[in-house]
């Protein structure tokens, strides 16, 4: 049996625990119902109506209907065993969020808010990474407006991807960092999928480029940031229209557009993959397959703060870089390894549906720049 | 033979292939301690429990078929 050592943070952090223990929990929860449908039918087989009790084989036949009923009932409460060590597991994750993260983030917030000179609304001790983020930006940000152009190089017909890898892999990079691709199904509605890159410069709005780590602050912080805003854009270039199913799906920065993507509720959301996203205070509401894969050695899903309680389901686990190998643990190369683990992990069905409906279709790829 | 001795032998396979589906599954590796032994050691028990009922499921299945399936008439 492989062990793909993957660590499944459920909604709202309800449970935590490992895949292959999940599955397990899961599969002790089937047998528990065949055991309960075998033991069922062979109470429905009824022995002679003259005496039935004379019978010894009856008597034995009804010695392994209890033990079949007994096995059912030992399979509930393994199962049980193991929802409950997965809920304490999730009360530690809940109690190191509330005890260490959030003091720590106001403590972060504080500092920063004092250092810009900005006053942000409540209280000192409920700040966190959010205010933090906007009292860098300064009290007057603004996005600059972005130009979107499409990159017309030749492109091949591709069929919609059908895993969390194949999706992980068509993130695209820097040089155009939004992919969208649209299909139709069978009954002719169309859905669409975007592909969102990460942080390609780490200056602080002084370049061209709106993916860079003044996005991040924004988006972090809640406010509209250029690289949003070009998403939007290609979108719309694309003649995607607001209320259209629309998968998101990004790396990093990308992973924040798309969760703010997502959650904005201007476009019916199919689903939400993100990959190693500093996601922190962002979080899912909507009813939707949501999942966030993060690394324990990448530091920037860390850089969005504490996590606020989501509906979308995490993924954990070491990215196998070496240590201090902090590019490598976040590469998008590491998280498509990551992306295939969770494809094959035995607890792939609380992941929601990632099959696509077969059709194919040319992507779209846009460049985007700041303008003025 | 009969509906019900059919009925006891699928009962017997499908109580089988759960036990042999159920040796596939483990705790993960990251669970450790005495609460993750006790469940391993209660998951052989419910292994082998189902092996059991399963072998006894056939060897009802073969006294089967004359007149009922649990009674020798």
């Amino acid at each position: 049996m492989s062990q793909s050592g993957l660590w499944i943070v459920g909604p709202e952090t309800v449970w935590v625990a490992e895949d292959h223990l999940l599955a397990l929990q899961d599969y002790l929860v089937a047998v528990s119902a065949k055991c309960s449908y075998v033991a069922d039918s062979l109470w429905r087989l009824q022995p002679p109506e003259e005496n039935p009790w004379a019978s010894t084989d009856w008597g034995v036949a009804h010695r392994v209907l209890a033990d079949v009923e007994g096995c059912a009932q030992r399979a509930r409460s393994i199962a049980r065993a193991l929802g409950d060590y997965a809920a304490e597991c999730a009360r530690q994750e809940r109690a190191r969020v509330a005890h260490f993260e959030t003091p720590r983030d106001a403590m972060i917030a504080t500092v920063v808010v004092s250092i810009a000179g900005v006053d942000p609304a409540g209280y000192p001790r409920d700040w966190g990474i959010p205010e933090a983020a906007a009292a860098l930006l300064g009290g007057e940000y603004s996005p600059q407006s972005v130009l979107v152009e499409k990159f017309d190089g030749g492109v091949t017909p591709v069929s919609q991807a059908t895993t969390l890898a194949e999706r992980i892999r068509r993130i695209p990079g820097p040089e155009h960092p939004i992919r969208i691709e649209r299909y139709r199904d069978a009954r002719g509605s169309l859905e669409t999928e975007v592909f969102i890159s990460g942080t390609s410069e780490w200056s602080v709005g002084t370049t061209e480029n709106p993916f860079d780590l003044e996005g991040n602050l924004a988006l972090v912080a809640g406010i509209p940031a250029a690289s949003y805003l070009a998403v939007e854009m290609a979108l719309r270039r694309s003649g995607v229209r607001p209320g259209e199913n629309v998968r998101f799906i990004g790396h990093s920065q990308g992973g924040l557009i798309a969760t703010r993507m997502a959650e904005s509720g201007r476009y019916t959301t199919t689903g939400l993959l993100t990959a190693g996203a500093p996601l922190g205070a962002v979080s899912v509401r909507g009813d939707y397959p949501a999942v966030h894969l993060a690394h324990t050695d990448d530091a920037v899903p860390e850089l969005g703060g504490a996590s606020a309680p989501t509906k979308g389901v995490g993924v954990r686990r070491h990215s196998g870089a070496g240590a201090g190998d902090l590019a490598g643990a976040h590469s998008l190369e590491a998280y498509e390894k990551t992306a295939i683990a969770a494809d094959g992990s035995p607890a792939g069905g609380h992941f929601g549906s990632w099959s696509g409906g077969g059709a194919s279709t040319r992507p779209e790829f846009f460049r985007t720049s700041r303008v003025g | 033979m009969d509906d019900s001795r059919w009925a006891l032998i699928e009962h017997a396979q499908a109580l089988r292939a759960l036990a042999e589906q159920l040796g596939a599954h483990g705790v993960g590796e990251r669970w450790k301690g005495p609460a993750s032994r006790h469940c391993e050691a209660q998951l052989v028990g419910l292994e082998q429990e189902l092996v059991s009922v399963a072998r006894r499921l056939d060897v009802a299945s073969q006294h089967a078929g004359v007149h009922s399936v649990w009674a020798d008439g």
